[in-house]
């Protein structure tokens, strides 16, 4: 049992992801076709795009996040817990979303704020848009990373250099700002990753821009869309995408394996909030300005985009577009949304529990690399791999028929994959902390294995599950990259519905569509934060 | 002149008043130790002598000058102070050295190489120098807390509960070696402590505190001969307090009538008295309490007797013949008697 | 173990993993009465496709339509991957995209379909291996913001008074914008790409993308389907159709059924009601596009199919193979030229 089950864990990831990976890379030729791909101009281009992009957005996020995080962790700033529910807000909206919202805003010709600015002032297409727009998007990877090193911090560690003759901006400097470091870089590195393999954004700024901003994605999807030679093209574009993902991340684990530092934990002073005083005010206005023009704004932008009579007639409204959020396609694409996204929500927690319970470090390693694969390139790899049906052959018999291909349950296993991670890591990291002499206190009471597990650990790592389960659920509920190449034939999920109506019929239906979206997402968040709270309070 | 000088400090925490009309003197070269139990305000007025908190009303002075008196402030960094605190806040991400020269380097000292040395040298870590913080034991933390915050020759060294996160051996070393420390430069400290052993052993003046204000001051033997109230002295000597009331030459709690020793005189009326455990005599005389527990220490035993709803310690060198269950006689070689 | 082994090793020795075209359970009607399920893949409207429905379930009362919507290009994607993987659930194809029907009827992927209801149909849009029928006929114009300057020509868009101001479909996931591409060069000669690029034009995804810039005044003047021009301007948007003078571009809607359909009778009645009067009626009044039948006038009160074929480029078979052979070149010169 010890062994089975790693064993059959790991043979599923293999089955499901790397195999169709493999086969994907043997259909466009071997190394040597890629570096002659590599070498083209287009190639070099999008490969330069991706890296601007990318490191623009972590730039972003850091000179956003972190002083975001220091204001909520360590001041008495307005309305603090209202202040990080705003700012980590984008956690849970698909960064598409934000984008809709920016081109309604900042557009060189008719944006909204552009017309205060003055026209061609403001140009939300070309890198620059794509990399603030995907560092507001991934704002809450560095937000939470640096927030959570800021109250590990044992206040006495800023109080000593305080005392040993420094003032408050040198002790941040030397003192506070080395200690969070390692945790700010991490959250920047994610959000290096997280933009180089996204999709939606690059596509609708860097394609219509002036000059175009090409990237590594939508090099692989125009690729893809060339057909049978393209498709070389674009796994060898694929493989670089993997190798600038795999790379930063590697780069980010030797960083920290090599600067580790460990945190000792203060004596309950901690929490300790700098009473701002007089600038209280100030600082308060400046930060809540920001985030409400950050966050706040463009999604407001959508939604009186889905009120407008017409695109870009602002000033009168109407609500004739609401109508298509009650027609049975958009309700049925709901449906199969929340299913598929509840469904792999759960698997997701289950599995990365399991995985986390057997505490092999391959198995744990395994079930973390799809999630730096881009969405494209996985979904992608099952669409070659299952679209055929696979008979399994016992003893010259047909034992079992495997036809996933063009069902919904491929887009499933592809959801469930690519968010594996988050579950294996939630799990993992709660485990670590969770103290086992629980469960075997639990077990010298008389508790069975099992009732040890479900009374001793589950509820301490129940709420760091909870947390993957809900955010697995909202990112599914959502998912365009890979739902668009994987939807079953006369099926449709909320991601495609809005990609299929903003791009071939009706922006305005898109747009509305989206606030839909994002009052659902809303609703769960308070649902979350109530939920949260109530636990809290017990 | 006083080095530090708290006048009438007053300090809430929302509705909680923590410290309340806190006065304080600490004298040049002395060491005072603030001694209580958690949450009796020692930490706080610690942390407002620093500068890291404000006290809500009241005068902070350091040598002679006003550092606080809630409108001047002068910043905890400008008030050259040292501070140890309970969790060493060694910075982890500096070497052994760099944590002893940050203050030298904020003053611009020249030279700063030598004086790490020598810091170093008065907690005997010359050899660690460039260590890094996670190859450290705790012991060998707090030495390097106690170097660095010596190392800029402070007006004042504050220690925050120092040695409480060490194990018992290495306090009593550590313990040693703030003494010597003291002997060696003269530095005018305050201890804060919950450990009555560590404020007698080291201190000049002792503070004991209970809830925000300080009950008694007074140096070490005082404090524990004759304990200015009852908190005092059940907190510094582990004494037995008893409420009751004295009628004549005997005092009755509990409905168990005790006799005065002969030196005694009060007044009859409402008292609470106060016995240490070695002043009670078990076997010879006086009233019967149950014996309930007996507990050998090695060169006494501790002898646990109940009384009403609490318990009244006795510690003995002499075997007693009573078994935990039977009755023993009880009576008190010496007591204090505070009236209520 | 090592027993548990081997027999592990037997079993799997004695299993293998075949592969096969999915199954498809379509009950086969090969004579009488149209019955069972059809899969159609399309990239018609949704609406349109809603306002079929009715009058499919009428004259084909035993057929279940089951649809596979999206853009021509995704149909295209979707279908070819399949058919390389083995098999398609596909029966009928009715994409936007003529080229694709010349490819699929090359690789013998399309069987004969000729309808009755055709035969009015103009030559241009026949195909005359009857491997298709052109259902619709959607077309390229211009549409600029009503009231303000208009292009005369796509030539003129290289004119310096429209530098900035131009956005175009792309080719790369947009079948119309490809068939116009074709056009462009066959009219321009290969650098009128370049030359667009170098006027400061602008690429956007697909036909609504490029309508939604021209609306919002993103830009002044859009290449966009005459559908979606004339759908904005009765939703009361201010956009207009500018008529270019050096022809617009025509892109015949085909439909055609596939050789592997299992379901060829209920294919063939399918495009029977399309072409019929009251499907065609459909078409035009709720996809705002034109009909082939000649009789009918055109969307929204504009000439009908005979008219529009005269003020729009020739449509042929040269045409066609020109888009064929050429047409994976002219998507790389297309990204080459727009992506400096």
């Amino acid at each position: 049992m010890k062994r089975l089950v790693p064993a059959a864990l790991g043979v599923l990831l293999v089955a499901t992801v790397f195999a169709p990976l493999g086969l994907l890379l043997a259909r466009s030729g071997g190394p040597g076709e890629w570096l002659e791909a590599w070498r083209s101009a287009e190639s070099r281009h999008a490969l330069l795009g991706t890296l601007v992009t990318s490191s623009g957005a972590a730039i972003v996020a850091l000179a956003l996040g972190l002083p975001f995080a220091w204001l909520i962790v360590r001041t008495d700033v307005v309305a603090r817990r209202a202040l990080k529910a705003v700012v980590t807000l984008p956690s849970a909206i698909p960064p598409y979303l934000w984008t809709m919202g920016w081109i309604a805003l900042a557009n060189p010709k008719s944006g909204w704020l552009t017309l205060l600015v003055g026209r061609d002032r403001l140009d939300v297409y070309g890198s620059a848009g794509i990399a603030f727009v995907l560092g507001t998007s991934a704002l809450p990877l560095v937000v939470l990373a640096t927030a959570a090193a800021l109250e590990r911090i044992d206040p006495a560690l800023e109080e000593a250099a305080r005392l040993s003759g420094a003032n408050a901006w040198q002790t941040f400097r030397s003192v506070t700002l080395p200690l969070i470091a390692p945790a700010m870089l991490s959250g920047a590195a994610l959000v290096f990753v997280f933009a180089s393999a996204s999709f939606g954004v690059p596509y609708l700024l860097g394609v219509p821009a002036n000059p175009p901003a090409p990237t590594l994605t939508t090099r692989i999807y125009a690729e893809v869309l060339m057909g049978e030679a393209g498709l070389a093209r674009a796994a060898s574009s694929s493989v670089q995408l993997l190798l600038v993902a795999v790379g930063v991340l590697s780069i980010n684990a030797w960083l920290a394996r090599a600067g580790r530092v460990r945190l000792p934990r203060g004596k309950g002073l901690g929490g300790k909030v700098l009473q701002l005083g007089r600038s209280r005010g100030l600082v308060s206005a400046l930060a809540w300005t920001t985030g409400a023009l950050v966050i706040l704004l463009p999604l407001g932008a959508v939604f009186l985009t889905g009120l407008q009579p017409t695109w870009g007639q602002w000033g009168s409204f109407t609500l004739k577009h609401w109508g298509v959020v009650l027609q049975p396609r958009t309700v049925a694409a709901a449906g199969v949304s929340v299913l598929l996204a509840a469904g792999a929500a759960l698997l997701v927690g289950a599995i990365g529990l399991l995985i986390a319970l057997t505490r092999r470090r391959w198995l744990e390693t395994l079930a973390d690399a799809p999630s730096a694969i881009p969405g494209t390139v996985l979904a992608l790899a099952l669409l070659v791999a299952f679209s055929r049906d696979l008979r399994f052959i016992a003893f010259e018999r047909v034992a079992f028929v495997l036809a996933l291909g063009n069902t919904v349950w491929l887009l499933l296993l592809s959801y469930v994959v690519k968010h594996l991670a988050l579950g294996v890591r939630s799990a993992s990291d709660a485990l670590a902390q969770a103290d086992p002499t629980l469960a075997e206190a639990a077990r010298l009471s008389g508790a069975g294995p099992v009732r040890a597990f479900l009374d001793g650990v589950l509820p301490q790592v129940r709420g760091a599950l909870v947390g993957a389960v809900l955010l697995t659920f909202l990112t599914c509920v959502s998912e365009l990259t890979m739902s668009v190449l994987l939807i079953p034939t006369g099926g449709d999920v909320l991601g495609t519905l809005l990609f299929e109506l903003q791009s071939y019929a009706d922006p305005a239906s898109a747009a509305v569509i989206a606030s839909a979206l994002l009052l659902i997402v809303l609703a769960a968040l308070v649902v979350q934060n109530v939920a949260a709270r109530r636990a809290e309070a017990r | 002149m006083a080095a530090v000088e708290l006048v009438e400090i007053e300090k809430a925490f929302g509705a909680t008043a923590v410290v309340k009309k806190l006065s304080l003197t600490v004298r040049e070269g002395e060491l005072v130790a603030l001694l209580g139990p958690s949450g009796c305000g020692k930490t706080t007025t610690l942390r407002m002598i620093a500068g890291l908190e404000r006290p809500d009303r009241g005068v902070v002075r350091l040598g002679g000058q006003v550092v606080d008196d809630g409108r001047a402030f002068v910043a905890p960094e400008r008030r050259g102070l040292g501070m140890v605190f309970q969790s060493y806040a060694i910075w982890p991400h500096k070497s052994v050295f760099e944590n002893v020269a940050y203050p030298l380097q904020l003053k611009g000292a020249s030279n700063v190489e030598a004086a790490v040395k020598e810091a170093l040298g008065w907690v005997r870590l010359e050899a660690f120098v460039q260590r890094r913080p996670h190859e450290l034991s705790g012991g060998q933390l707090q030495r390097v807390a106690l170097a660095r915050a010596l190392v800029g020759q402070p007006k004042v060294l504050l220690l925050d509960e120092p040695l409480s996160n060490l194990d018992v051996a290495l306090r009593e070393e550590l313990r040693g070696e703030i003494a010597s420390l003291r002997a060696k430069l003269g530095t005018t400290m305050i201890l804060v402590t919950h450990d009555q052993a560590e404020a007698l052993a080291l201190a000049d003046q002792v503070a004991v505190m209970n809830k925000g204000v300080i009950e008694q001051l007074a140096a070490p033997d005082v404090v524990y001969r004759e304990p200015a109230t009852p908190f005092v002295a059940g907190f510094v000597g582990g004494a037995n307090v008893l409420v009751g009331e004295v009628q004549g030459t005997s005092f009755i709690s509990e409905g168990v009538s005790f006799a005065l020793p002969a030196e005694t005189v009060a007044p009859p009326g409402p008292h609470t008295l106060v016995v240490r455990s070695e002043d009670v005599v078990l076997g010879a005389e006086g009233p019967l309490l149950p014996l309930q527990a007996r507990l050998f220490m090695g060169s006494a035993t501790e002898y646990r007797l109940g009384i009403g709803n609490s318990v009244l310690r006795a510690v003995g060198s002499e075997r007693l013949e009573a078994q935990p269950g039977q009755g023993t006689s009880v009576s008190f070689r010496a007591v204090r008697l505070y009236a209520r | 173990m090592r027993r548990g082994w081997l027999l592990g090793v037997l079993l799997v020795a004695a299993c293998r993993i075949e592969t096969a075209a999915p199954a498809n359970n379509a009950p086969a009607a090969t004579d009488g009465a149209p019955r069972g399920e059809l899969w159609v893949y399309t990239s018609m409207y949704r609406h349109v496709l809603d306002a079929l429905e009715p009058l499919l379930k009428e004259r084909l009362p035993q057929v279940t339509v089951r649809w596979f919507q999206g853009g021509s290009e995704k149909v295209a994607t979707r279908l070819e991957a399949e058919l390389t993987a083995g098999g398609s659930p596909c029966d009928v194809l009715m994409t936007s995209d003529p080229f694709l029907y010349r490819r699929l009827a090359q690789r013998q992927r399309l069987a004969r379909t000729v309808s009755v209801n055709g035969v009015r149909t103009p030559r241009a849009l026949v195909d005359p291996d009857a491997h298709w029928e052109t259902v619709r006929v959607s077309t390229m114009v211009l549409a600029h913001r009503a009231g303000e300057p208009a292009p005369a020509s796509f030539a003129a868009l290289l004119e310096p008074a429209w530098k900035g101001e131009v956005v175009v479909g792309d080719p790369l996931t947009s079948g119309t914008a490809f068939t116009w591409a074709v056009a462009m060069e066959r009219a321009f000669g290969a650098d009128f790409f370049p030359k667009l690029r170098a006027n400061g034009a602008r690429v956007a995804g697909g036909n609504a993308a490029v309508l939604q810039k021209v609306e919002g005044g993103e830009a002044k003047v859009g290449v966009v389907l005459l559908e979606n021009v004339l759908a904005a301007k009765a939703r009361g948007s201010p956009v207009e159709v500018a008529w270019p003078g050096d022809g617009a571009v025509i892109v015949p809607g085909p439909v055609g059924v596939l050789s592997t359909s299992r379901n060829p009778t209920a294919a063939k009645a399918f495009i029977d009601v399309l072409l019929s009067p009251e499907g065609q009626r459909v078409i035009r009044e709720l996809g705002d596009m034109h009909a082939v039948d000649p009789r009918q006038p055109g969307p929204r009160g504009l000439d009908g199919i005979d008219a529009l074929l005269t003020k729009s480029a020739t449509f042929d078979e040269p045409f066609l193979d020109r888009g064929l052979s050429d047409g994976p070149a002219l998507k790389t010169r297309f990204t080459a030229a727009f992506s400096q």
